[in-house]
This record gives structure tokens, C-alpha cells and sequence, in this order.
């Protein structure tokens, strides 16, 4: 699951920061750093969601 | 069209973790004879099967509710597991023994008993020969007695939960035999056929994915591209399953993955993982039944609760011969040198429905071909209900699931609520 949310950030970040994300990634040596990455990942995600059916919920005028 | 087939219009498929069939379920044997289980202590490993000189250790009612070590099931393990281990000198790596037909069924505790002294835990060796007591996992042993339970389904390979999970979206996993490595993994696979998903949504049907957590379908590059998509209807947290229900969006079909909590070392997971305790996934199997069995939705869904793979825990029945998938093998390790051409160990599956018959029990004979399931079992019924084509060999010649539907009529019994046993008379879980 590290490496899903590897690439499951890299798919849903600006390829400017692809670098930066795989070197992070790389550094990863604990489940407790494991566990924090793939919940950041996951918010990432989510967080999209909720601000798309935010927007569908408040539409601009 | 099988004319059974006709009263379903949706498919919820649940999909858990790493448990044999014998471990989970296999107790029931003494309650319905019909299951084809453990009855005592018939079975049995020796650490050494190669040698034999201590003692053997036999099935017993007893497992954990968690255990404290992952018991190894990579192709290599499951090989020793189903073969025995070949005689070694101290010191060689071990190897299986050569492939037979029947499986020995021998090196279950010699592979375990290695995991857990590595795990620094070497007495906890011998749990995976334990099974659980029968009512000791009350939701799904519930479900086993009250709808359709099948004594011969096999996970797709006999290897890990990656391959075997891809056979359930995609009847293949491109001759991936192990677990995948960052670069794969990262990169995400794709299949020649794709998946069932990318079949229904040609078809005009719907589905769903509901997660908690990241999702392993996410692993496939075509579902990827779905998941990450602040705008997809495909996947959804799985807090929304009821509300979804509700509001009747189900959709035709809808794949339910439970929070694995791999970060945290499968600790607190509801996927019925080995480390996980097993309660919580028997939580999530509640919950899922009772928001299907309460809803308008009851009387033509079909639910298939089922488990990925065995996860290093014994089983006594040797997995039968397998159709090759007949597709292209990109992701093969060639060390491996396995074409397909076998079923993995007995995973426990129920098939719950308002058409099927309380205490159904599907296969009384392993050797009768038309027994044997597996996973893309599930999708060669999708693909009859739908009418879609195959998406390997191996879909193609499944054994369909229309045998769970053997009522004509929806029955009125199935319980809306699942309940505990108790010395007392069952007593409703809020």
C-alpha cells in the first residue's frame, strides 16, 4: 500500500514535484512514517472529492 | 440466460483477507456434516515433514482471534505449504518438493513455524493448524448456516493477495505470481482485456467501488485513473454504502473493499487479516448484510462475501487443476514457472440472496468438475447476466453462481438482524 499511495500521489500531483514525492517516498523506513504517508495520500484524494461535491453543492452563480 | 439468474439485478461482492477455509469456517462440519471441514483433530503437520522427528501437530479449535505474525503465503511458501519441503541440508535455502497431484498438504506448519520464529515469536507456529471455534466468528458463521456456503472454492493461484485480487476485477493477473515490487506497483498494471469494470461500462452498466482507505483496485492503472478523479462516480468512501442504498443509486455492481490499515501493520483493519482481530471484520460483514437485507434492494441482489487468498493457514482439501487464463504472462517471474494451471487453497465464500435456500451447502464431491469455483467465478455470472464476453479462458469455463439461487419464490425468513449466540436466546447487537 506505500508503494499504491506512491503512485497514486505521483498520478494526482504536478509532475514538478514528482522528484520530491519518490525522494520522500524513498526515505520511508517506519510504519509509523508508512502509516502517515499513506493517510496523507488518501486525504489528498478524498479532499478532492469533497471539494468537487462542494462545488456542486454551492454552484457559482 | 440461466432462467435463476433472472431474479438478480445487482451484484455486492465483499471481498476479505488471508483465511482458509478449514481456519475460518471449517468447524461447522459438526453442526452440518454436509460442509467439508474439521470434525476433531483428523488432520495433522509435523515441523519437519521431511524427518518427522517431532512430533506432529494436529487441527484444533482453537485459533486467536488476532495472530501475532503474518503466517508466509508468496507463491514459494504456498508451494512448500501444499508440497512439504524438500529434505535440505542445515544451512540451504528450502525449496518445495517436486509438484503431485494430490498436493501433500504437509508444509503448513513447517513454513509457519519458520515465519514466527523470525517474528520472535517461534510458539505461535503452531496456530496456523487452529481453527476458529464454531461461533467464535458469529456474523459470517451466520450467513454460512442461513444462506449458501461453498465446499469447494479455491483463490485463483496459489500465491498472495495481489495476483488473487486481480483475478476479480480482471480473471488474470498477467502471470503475476508473487507480490509486486515499488516500480510495479507505482506504475500500475494493465491487463489486455482490462476488467470487469471497463466491460460494464461498455455494456451501459454501473458499478462501484467503495473503499476504506486506499484501495487495492487502485493498484490497476485503467481503475487508477477512476479513483484519483474528484469527479468519479466509480469510487466511493465506504461511510456512503448506506446512505447510497437509501437513496437507491446502487448500482449493478458494487465491489467492497474493507480498511486493510497496512500502514499500521494490519493492526486495526476491518479485512479479517491475520493480525487484524477477526471480530472487526465480522463487524463489517454484519453491517453490509443487514444495510442489503433492510433495504428495497433485498429481493433481486446477490451478496458474495468471499476472501482473496488463505493467508498460510492450513487446509486439508488439495486445490484441483486449473484453466490456464491463456493471456499474455508480462508480468511472470520466471522462476516461478507456473502457468496457471492450478487453483490456490479453499478460501470460505457465502452466497446470500433472497432465492437461496437456508443452509444450503454447494459441492459434496471435489473430483465432480462442476463443484469447483474460484474467483472469476463471479465474474463469469456477471458476464451471463450482462451479457458480456469472457475476459480470459478462465472466466470463460467458471462455474456460475446461478446454483446459490435454488428457491423459486424470495423467502420471508432471512433474518433482518444478525444475531450474537448466547446462553440466553439470541439477543439482538445494536
Amino acid at each position: 500500500m506505500l508503494d499504491l499511495a506512491l503512485g497514486c500521489d505521483l498520478r494526482v500531483s504536478d509532475p514538478g514535484k514528482h522528484e520530491a514525492i519518490k525522494e520522500r517516498h524513498g526515505q520511508i523506513k517506519t510504519n509509523r512514517d508508512a502509516a502517515a504517508y499513506i493517510r496523507e495520500v488518501e486525504e489528498k484524494i478524498n479532499s478532492r472529492r469533497k471539494f468537487r461535491r462542494h462545488v456542486q453543492r454551492h454552484p457559482v452563480q | 440466460m440461466g432462467d435463476q439468474l433472472q431474479k438478480i439485478q445487482r451484484f455486492v461482492v465483499l471481498m476479505m483477507e488471508n483465511r482458509s477455509f478449514d481456519h475460518l469456517l471449517g468447524y461447522l462440519k459438526t453442526v452440518n456434516p454436509q460442509i467439508e471441514g474439521l470434525a476433531g483433530s483428523e488432520y495433522s503437520n509435523y515441523p519437519d515433514p521431511a524427518t518427522k522427528q517431532q512430533p506432529s501437530v494436529s487441527v484444533s479449535p482453537t485459533a486467536p482471534p488476532a495472530m501475532k505474525f503474518d503466517p508466509p503465503h508468496e507463491f514459494e511458501d504456498v508451494q512448500i505449504q501444499l508440497y512439504g519441503p524438500a529434505p535440505s541440508v542445515p544451512g540451504a535455502s528450502t525449496v518445495p518438493n517436486p509438484r503431485v497431484n494430490p498436493a501433500s498438504m504437509t508444509g503448513f506448519l513447517f513454513v509457519g513455524n519458520q515465519a514466527a520464529a523470525i517474528a520472535k515469536v517461534p510458539a505461535e507456529g503452531v496456530r496456523v493448524m487452529q481453527g476458529f471455534a464454531v461461533g467464535q466468528v458469529p456474523y459470517l458463521t451466520a450467513l454460512a448456516q442461513e444462506f449458501a456456503l461453498f465446499n469447494f472454492w479455491y483463490s485463483a493461484l496459489p500465491g498472495p493477495t495481489w495476483p488473487n485480487r486481480f483475478f476479480v476485477h480482471a480473471a488474470t493477473s498477467g502471470g503475476l505470481t508473487d507480490s509486486p515490487g515499488t516500480a510495479a506497483i507505482s506504475a500500475g498494471y494493465s491487463f489486455k482485456n482490462d476488467t470487469i469494470y471497463h466491460a460494464l461500462t461498455n455494456a451501459g452498466k454501473d458499478w462501484r467501488i467503495y473503499h476504506d482507505g486506499l484501495p487495492q483496485t487502485a493498484g490497476i492503472d485503467s481503475l487508477r485513473s477512476a479513483y484519483v478523479d474528484p469527479f468519479t462516480k466509480n469510487f466511493r468512501e465506504f461511510d456512503y454504502f448506506v446512505q447510497d442504498i437509501k437513496d437507491g443509486i446502487l448500482p449493478e455492481y458494487t465491489f467492497i473493499e474493507p480498511q486493510y490499515d497496512v500502514g499500521d501493520n494490519y493492526q486495526f483493519g476491518n479485512s479479517m487479516h491475520p493480525v487484524n482481530d477477526v471480530s472487526a471484520g465480522d463487524t463489517l460483514v454484519k453491517f453490509v448484510y443487514e444495510a442489503l437485507r433492510g433495504s428495497d434492494y433485498w429481493q433481486n441482489t446477490m451478496l458474495i462475501i468471499t476472501f482473496d487468498e488463505h493467508g498460510g493457514f492450513f487446509d486439508h482439501v488439495p486445490p484441483p487443476a486449473a484453466v490456464p487464463t491463456g493471456d499474455d504472462g508480462s508480468y511472470a517471474n520466471a522462476e516461478n514457472n507456473f502457468n496457471f494451471d492450478l487453483y490456490g487453497v479453499r478460501v470460505p465464500t457465502i452466497v446470500i440472496s433472497a432465492y437461496t435456500q437456508k443452509g444450503t451447502v454447494i459441492g459434496t464431491d471435489p473430483k465432480e468438475p462442476t463443484t469447483i469455483f474460484d474467483h472469476t467465478s463471479i465474474l463469469a455470472t456477471v458476464e451471463e447476466k450482462f451479457n458480456l464476453p469472457p475476459l480470459t479462458a478462465r472466466d470463460k469455463v467458471a462455474n456460475k453462481l446461478d446454483v446459490a439461487l435454488n428457491l423459486d419464490a424470495p423467502r420471508t425468513d432471512a433474518p433482518m438482524v444478525l444475531q450474537l449466540p448466547s446462553p440466553f436466546g439470541s439477543t439482538p447487537i445494536t
